[in-house]
């Protein structure tokens, strides 16, 4: 029985590694090197798109950040789910029109589309790969750190070995592992391979999502037991509060709105809609995403944090209880504490699934960050450096970035460890989101309107991003901790999502100064509105997008 | 953009959109207040604390309008 989660562990990375081998022997036959690795030659089906979308759309913080905000606030946190019916919606309102035009012109990168319509603009296109990177290299390399706690989590008793004079713990063994299977299979089989590993893993996320919400009702009596249980809560808990308490409505209606979409127009998302391969599809992944992960959150892990409350009380100081040091810990203390208890072989066999499943969500969302990346690199600066490279000789670039962005990440969670570095990058990976969110009106400018101007998409994008470097942590960092101005936007953070707010003043600026500035001309965007409603031939030789 | 819907279903995506606009703005706002009542008198529906609930009819309107959206107005193209 000790061996079960090595066994679950060796055959989960077993798994992923041939599934990283098929995607690189499919992806043999294709035409366009470079628009197979990035977008698995645009024939993405539902099941794939569906699960790498969901997949890529949560990290850890599905089933250990969010559950541990329940454990500590009670139900208001979990009106943040609203925001899944917003990034349902959005992925076929968005996401179709950008498949559509994309497979007609031959777009890999976000960039690529948006560089095309406001006129080839190498400073746009600069601009929106910075932005990428901004919300792509803090996910990767805090994935990576995540992946190695969780290892730590796993085997909690394998001690630590001197290597060449080093000390090395299971957290720095399983950031090893862990960087090296994801680095292997996404340079193998590029799109294929981390779609195909995305189901894997999306399937193992979602299934225990559900589980430890069913076993945690289960152990507190069934719903009759369990509500009973939670109706003895503290009132505060059960209440909505005002603003500017944590979880307030404001908070939770900006973020629902705003976040949301951030996460669905961010790089690796964009380039997930290039790789669907029809419009069915993206229709059939916002109804399974609308319906699907709701019910994993409402009705799974939000129960476990809600539950654990009951099960694992704070203490009177407001402090947490033996056992937990985190709130974030409460879903893995529930599933470590109850499952061998009430299910005997089968509870450890799911604990150990569990465990890989929360991995497993650290690991999708790296994976596909890595190959964004990759591609963002390739297509958005190494192409633009050397216009005449291949599609071969860019694609092994891609592969090149895809191990040095890997070695990097694992180099820093291993001697970054309480530096300013990984503080750094933190800060950044907090406000990610809100770096992603300032594609926003570019992105419905010329998907919907086309009336901007390239003058004032890179004027608004500048204005979003300013915005958003001066609210905490990355103010904090910048101004100081006692600055007046830090001090404003760390309380409007509390009111309001920053993202929106960078938002709201990139809109400003870029309407003003679109208004003052010369917009592409009448026969650009008449072409640009007709390729974005018509339908490409059926097995068209799909363009090469060329600058 | 997407292939529009013709005349006569532009009511219903009118109403669609105002439904799940709503339902985004009442569920965390003035519904979640007046729904889960204040913590010295907190409220129950069948023993399930208000709030939890209305959380989940929010979802779910918010969830209906998709599924009617994608079986009505959005159109297989390809």
């Amino acid at each position: 029985m000790d061996y079960i989660p090595h066994i679950t562990l060796v055959l989960y990375l077993v798994g992923l590694l041939a599934l990283g081998i098929l995607g690189l022997v499919k992806g043999r036959q294709a035409k366009h090197a470079e628009a197979d690795y990035y977008l698995a030659s645009r024939g993405q089906g539902v099941l794939t798109t569906s699960l790498t979308i969901m997949a890529t759309y949560f990290s850890g913080f599905a089933i250990l950040t969010f559950p541990g905000w329940v454990y500590g606030d009670g139900v208001p946190p979990m009106f943040y789910a609203l925001n899944l019916p917003v990034a349902a919606a959005a992925i076929y309102l968005l996401g179709n029109p950008i498949r559509r035009i994309g497979r007609k012109r031959g777009y890999i990168t976000p960039a690529d589309m948006i560089a095309d319509y406001y006129g080839d603009s190498q400073f746009i296109r600069g601009m929106v790969a910075f932005l990428g990177a901004l919300y792509v290299i803090p996910y990767v390399v805090m994935q990576v750190k995540a992946g190695g706690i969780l290892a730590q989590g796993l085997f909690p008793d394998v001690a630590s070995v001197t290597l060449l004079g080093q000390e090395l713990t299971m957290e720095n063994a399983g950031v090893g592992a862990l960087s090296l299977v994801t680095m292997i299979y996404v340079i193998v089989g590029g799109m294929r391979s981390v779609a195909w590993t995305d189901v894997l893993q999306g399937l193992l996320l979602l299934s225990a999502m559900l589980l430890s919400g069913v076993v945690v009702m289960h152990a507190l009596g069934g719903p009759s037991g369990y509500f009973q249980e939670v109706s003895k809560l503290d009132g505060q808990l059960l209440t909505m509060p005002d603003a500017p308490a944590k979880f307030n409505a404001w908070h939770a209606v900006t973020f629902c709105a705003f976040a949301s979409l951030a996460s669905i127009v961010q790089p690796a998302q964009w380039m997930r809609f290039y790789a669907a391969r029809d419009s069915a599809t993206l229709r059939r992944t916002a109804i399974t995403f609308s319906t699907v992960l709701p019910i994993c959150f409402i009705f799974g892990v939000f129960l476990v944090g809600l539950g654990g409350r009951a099960l694992y009380p704070m203490l009177a100081d407001g402090s947490l209880p033996e056992g937990l040091s985190n709130p974030d810990q409460i879903v893995v203390r529930v599933i470590l504490d109850l499952f061998p208890e009430l299910l005997g072989i089968v509870g450890v066999i799911l604990v150990s699934l569990i465990l890989v499943a929360v991995m497993a969500a650290s690991m999708s969302t790296a994976d596909s960050n890595l190959h964004a990346l990759s591609a963002v690199a390739t297509r958005d600066v190494y192409h633009q450096l050397r216009p005449k490279a291949r599609e071969r000789e860019r694609t092994w670039f891609g592969r090149a970035v895809i191990v040095v962005a890997t070695l990097a990440a694992a180099g820093i969670t291993y001697g970054g460890s309480g530096t300013n570095l990984l503080d750094t990058i933190a800060a950044f990976f907090f406000l990610a989101m809100a770096f992603s969110a300032q594609l926003l009106p570019i992105t419905i400018d010329l998907l919907f309107l086309r009336r901007g101007t390239k003058v004032g998409a890179v004027a608004g994008l500048v204005a979003g991003m300013i915005i958003v470097f001066l609210f905490p942590p990355l103010g904090t960092l910048l101004f100081g901790e006692d600055s007046a101005l830090v001090s404003g936007t760390g309380k409007l953070k509390a009111l309001l999502d920053v993202g929106f707010c960078g938002m709201v003043v990139n809109t400003i600026v870029f309407i003003v100064v679109s208004r003052f500035t010369t917009q592409p001309d009448a026969a650009h965007r008449e072409a640009f509105a007709q390729d974005l409603k018509n339908q490409p031939q059926q097995n068209e030789d799909l363009p090469i997008f060329k600058q | 953009m997407t292939q529009p819907p013709s005349d006569s279903l532009r009511p219903l995506r009118i109403r669609l959109t105002v439904v799940f606009l709503l339902a985004l703005l009442l569920g965390p706002g003035v519904g979640a207040h007046l729904a889960g009542g204040d913590p010295e008198n907190v409220r129950f529906l069948f023993g399930v604390p208000a709030l939890y609930i209305w959380l989940v009819f929010s979802c779910l309107v918010m969830t209906s309008c998709i599924l009617i959206a994608a079986r009505t107005l959005w159109k297989d193209e390809d």
